[in-house]
């Protein structure tokens, strides 16, 4: 970029922020320097000068002027809406949030812009990547929704579903949006990657929330999905995976480990489908003990498969 | 993004201006420092800021920027006072990153980033309790700590293993090369010296690990692949998929998809295992047929399933594994 587009988009922007009137679009190319006499040209330099504000994040406001007859549009920017607030980091946590950039990245983005906003040293201690977090789509758009409560729109499994949201959430590498589902009438669950374009965000403060996170928390595991009462069930894991097994199912789930390496889990099922899967996952290391109708549905299911033995 | 540098020069003016503003006549090493630019590209950055300002451009209505010796100051005309708000894509990287970082900064609330966090959380508007929750699932064991410090002491330890996709379990002496966390699971890339070969181990499957005292040189070539990439000698296997069973096309990097109308699938499929596809068609059941492949990998399902029923067959007794 030439040093004049620099200076030419630096002082519209210090004219915007330090105006108490809008601006017209006649006024901004009689007092910033650079831009061209000739009509269409000003116009089209200043339509991208106001993209290229919009898209670093520059809270452009178009208002009418006040007092003018006919009624004419303006441009400025409110310093309250521009200015970061200033934190108040102490070297130390600005270090700590420089290092946590460094461990943790999110896939296709960048920490260096924020951090240079924030103050953050962008030398100083490092730490090779340890974890990368997925991207998705609508990323950035659903996680500013459950901040300012804006009502979500958008297609999952075919159907239209308006959402208010109240938390993003990461687990087993993928995003998940909660939110009250006006639709189903409850609470749901949505990965980020499986929702359908178009999304579209209200208004700030377009979505009611008054789910508590902490009673709705999100189930991923098959087994535990659905309406229905949880039936009990008991599976043993033999030595070899009995460890993965715990680790998958989670701390509130009972383990009683055997003197062999062996573990049993009791399992609140909501979804036999789901469990049949998770017991299949471990093949001969696992086996159904109890109750007597989930036993005997892993055995059709396995009793469907060998009638299907080729030649 | 069409013209990466326009923004990029002018983002990076905006945040430091105000911060030389605020820091007095910080030394031009420190802005460096903080804003990872060398003195020359710092240079080039603040040089078109004296000629910024306010109409009517008079020398009283231009930023006044004073660079003596060493240092930097703005005498005057400091029309930035803080820098713009962060973005949505800004905030929610480094929100992301803390979050995720402070079970290993020992969740300490007084801690330096959970005190950071709190205040940029504050600054942004982002209830940080409920609105965001980023979870690095990690084993149940100390698994992570011992390794990493493993990786960073360069010691060779000694792992107990079961190996998913041929479904066996086996002891190695590795030599730790890094240990990262990616699609929800931590992931150790080691020089396994058994079989004098790079290997990538899945934390959650490691069943023991023993220190050996012994001390290596090797370091990591280059990065490793993130992903799995099949094997080009590695079996194939092409199913069929009923409507119920797409999700493997969505799952599993499928090399070859033909669609076979009303949702149901063609799909060819490296097996890395048989174990690997016995799981995958135990758990699709009816809804996969193997329509292609070697004959081990064609009666992979029937077969498991068949082995698996023993265990339950008529008169069975509970508990016989």
């Amino acid at each position: 970029m030439s040093v004049a587009k620099t200076e030419r988009l630096l002082d519209l922007l210090a004219a915007l922020l330090h105006t108490e009137r809008p601006l017209t679009a006649d006024q901004l190319q009689e007092r910033i320097p650079g831009y061209p006499e000739d009509k269409d040209s000003f116009k089209r330099a200043f339509e991208r000068d106001k993209k290229d504000l919009r898209d670093m994040g520059v809270p452009l406001r178009i208002e009418a002027v006040p007092g003018r007859v006919p009624a004419e549009d303006g441009y400025r920017i409110d310093p309250s809406e521009y200015y970061l607030p200033d934190p108040g980091l102490d070297a130390d946590e600005l270090a700590a949030i420089h290092l946590a950039t460094s461990a943790v990245r999110l896939e296709g983005g960048d920490a260096a812009a924020g951090l240079r906003k924030l103050g953050a040293p962008l030398q100083g201690e490092t730490t090779s990547t340890i974890a990368t977090l997925p991207s998705a789509p609508h990323l950035s758009t659903v996680f500013d929704a459950v901040a300012a409560h804006r009502r979500l729109t958008f297609t999952y499994n075919g159907k239209s579903r308006s959402v208010d949201p109240f938390r993003l959430q990461h687990r087993r590498g993928r995003w998940y949006l909660q939110g009250h589902d006006h639709g189903a009438g409850e609470a749901r669950a949505f990965r980020l990657d499986r929702i359908e374009d178009p999304l579209t965000a209200g208004e700030p403060g377009s979505a009611e929330v008054d789910l508590d996170p902490a009673e709705n928390p999100l189930t991923l595991d098959g087994w535990a999905l659905g309406d229905e009462e949880p039936v009990l069930a008991r599976v043993r894991i033999a030595a070899p995976q009995a460890r993965v097994a715990v680790a998958q199912v989670g701390d509130d789930v009972p383990a009683e480990w055997g003197d062999d390496g062996s573990v049993v889990l009791t399992l609140p099922v909501r979804r036999p489908e789901g469990f049949r899967s998770f017991v299949l996952g471990f093949l001969d290391d696992a086996e159904v003990l109890a109750p007597p109708e989930l036993r005997d549905d892993l055995v059709a299911w396995l009793s469907s498969m060998v009638g299907e033995e080729p030649g | 993004m069409a013209r990466p540098s326009a923004t990029d020069r002018i983002g990076r003016i905006l945040a430091i201006v105000p911060w030389i503003a605020e820091h007095g006549s910080p030394l031009i090493t420190d802005v460096c420092a903080r804003f990872d630019l060398t003195p020359d590209e710092l240079m080039d950055d603040l040089a078109v800021v004296p000629m910024v300002g306010l109409h009517p451009y008079t020398p009283d209505s231009l930023i006044e920027l004073i660079i003596d010796d060493d240092r930097v100051s703005i005498e005057y005309g400091n029309f930035f006072e803080r820098p713009l708000r962060l973005s949505k894509d800004e905030a929610l990287v480094i929100l992301a990153a803390a979050k995720a970082s402070v079970p290993a900064a020992g969740h300490d609330p007084e801690g330096p980033l959970s005190r950071a966090l709190a205040k940029v959380a504050g600054v942004l508007g982002v209830d940080l309790d409920d609105d965001l929750e980023v979870v690095l699932e990690e084993p149940p064991g100390d698994e992570v700590p011992v390794l990493q410090a493993a990786v960073e002491s360069r010691e060779a330890v000694e792992l107990g293993y079961f190996s998913h996709a041929r479904n066996e379990h086996t002891v190695r002496v590795v030599e730790p090369l890094r240990l990262f966390h990616a699609e929800g699971a931590w992931y150790l890339d080691a020089h396994c010296r058994t079989t004098d070969a790079d290997r990538r181990f899945r934390v959650d499957r490691i069943t023991d690990i023993r220190p050996t005292g012994e001390h290596f040189e090797r370091t990591l070539d280059g990065a490793p692949a993130e992903a799995f990439t099949p094997d080009e000698d590695l079996p194939r296997a092409t199913l069929e998929l009923e409507r119920g069973g797409a999700w493997v096309a969505e799952q599993y990097p499928v090399e070859e998809r033909v669609d076979l109308g009303d949702g149901r699938l063609r799909v060819t499929l490296a097996v890395s295992a048989t174990p690997w596809l016995e799981r995958l068609l135990l758990r699709l059941g009816p809804d996969a047929r193997v329509v292609d492949g070697p004959d081990e990998l064609r009666q992979a399902g029937p077969r498991a399933a068949r082995r698996l029923l023993e265990r339950y067959g008529p008169g069975d007794t509970i508990g016989r594994l």
